[in-house]
């Protein structure tokens, strides 16, 4: 029994003396550690998200999202109202062309059909000139005219 | 302080008020300054043990004193300072804790002390270098035995065996019962006991 308390007394003597070491050995190292000069470490997210969170940086941020928005929106406004123009321009221009060709068309078969006319109307008009009359003073050439006509046929008929 | 504000500026005086507030703000300020002094070593202390990182222990010791900083108008007295920013210290550390764990995948600067070699700090006290070495392999054992404790088991040893708190502190602290408290540290004996009963 007294073996077994003296045992015990031991065990709680050593263990008492290991806690001692254990407590004096971590205020040592606490204290060596606390007087070193120590920069604080920070995560790049921390301080990305500080450096983000500090007001003058937020202001900046919130005026360059604000013009970015702003600008953004009125170069998509812009660039629309370009593309309309230029689709309106190319549709009138296209109309012009349609307008253009068929008129070019109505012109073309005008002109066609008074050429025709007039075709015909220089033929009456020669074959009324033809058929007119000679006048009475050149009576004596009409009809020398129309006998060499006749003479010469009978010419190559004779020679044939 | 709102009472006081309230008084005056219903009495008409609301310059007056101001000048309290500010000399209320300032004092307050100048007390949490010699709180912060007097207690910032010990918390570095506890959280240098719990973690073995200087640098995280140094961090953490300047968030604590942040924290406690922004809610020092909300601290009541119900316990001391010391007790209420160890708290805080205690929360903080598991938050570290967890954070490590779900970043295990990341790589990240650890300046963490092995517990072999944290058990090269020994006061140099006038004992003999016989005494020396076993001193230090009890400090070894000591830290092996700690390594090997839960979260919770570790904290309430090195708050009994290094801040040298009472139970119920403890208990304050940690947010548990002194019984649950006491059955956390007889676990945690009972490994530091068998690692140095190891030993023999």
């Amino acid at each position: 029994m007294r073996i077994d308390e003296q045992n015990s007394n031991t065990g709680d003597m050593e263990l008492d003396a290991a806690l001692k070491n254990f407590r004096e050995s971590m205020h040592g190292w606490s204290e060596q550690e606390f007087s070193k000069t120590r920069v604080i470490r920070r995560s790049r997210w921390d301080a990305a998200w500080r450096a983000i969170a500090s007001p003058a940086m937020a202001w900046t941020m919130s005026c360059a999202l604000l013009v970015a928005s702003v600008g953004g929106s009125l170069t998509i406004h812009h660039e629309r109202q370009v593309e309309a123009a230029r689709q309106q321009a190319t549709l009138k221009q296209q109309q012009m062309e349609q307008e253009k060709a068929a008129m070019m068309a109505e012109n073309k078969a005008a002109a066609t059909a008074n050429s025709a006319m007039d075709d015909d109307e220089l033929l009456s008009h020669v074959d009324s000139d033809i058929a007119q009359a000679a006048p009475d003073a050149m009576q004596p050439l009409a009809i020398l005219m129309s006998d060499s006509g006749s003479a010469g046929a009978e010419k190559s008929a004779d020679k044939q | 302080m709102a009472t006081t504000t309230t008084v005056l500026e219903s009495m008409g005086k609301p310059a007056v008020a101001t000048a309290l507030q500010r000399e209320a703000a300032s004092n307050s300020a100048a007390e949490f300054a010699e709180v912060a002094s007097r207690f910032r070593p010990q918390i570095f202390r506890f959280l240098l043990a719990s973690l073995r990182d200087p640098d995280a222990a140094e961090t953490l010791t300047q968030d604590c004193l942040l924290k406690a900083h922004r809610n020092w108008a909300s601290f009541r007295g119900e316990s001391s300072v010391m007790t209420w920013l160890l708290r805080i210290a205690i929360n903080l550390q598991k938050d570290h804790w967890r954070s490590r764990r779900l970043q295990f995948w990341k790589q990240t600067s650890n300046n963490s002390v092995d517990a072999e070699e944290a058990g090269n700090w020994l006061p140099s006290g006038e004992s003999s270098p016989e005494q020396q070495t076993v001193a230090k392999d009890q400090v070894r054992l000591v830290w092996k035995a700690v390594k090997g404790l839960s979260e919770r088991q570790r904290t309430v040893f090195m708050l009994r065996h290094v801040e040298e708190m009472e139970i119920h502190e403890i208990a304050g602290a940690i947010g548990l019962s002194e019984g649950t408290v006491k059955a956390h540290l007889s676990r945690a004996m009972v490994r530091v006991r068998a690692e140095l009963g190891g030993k023999r």
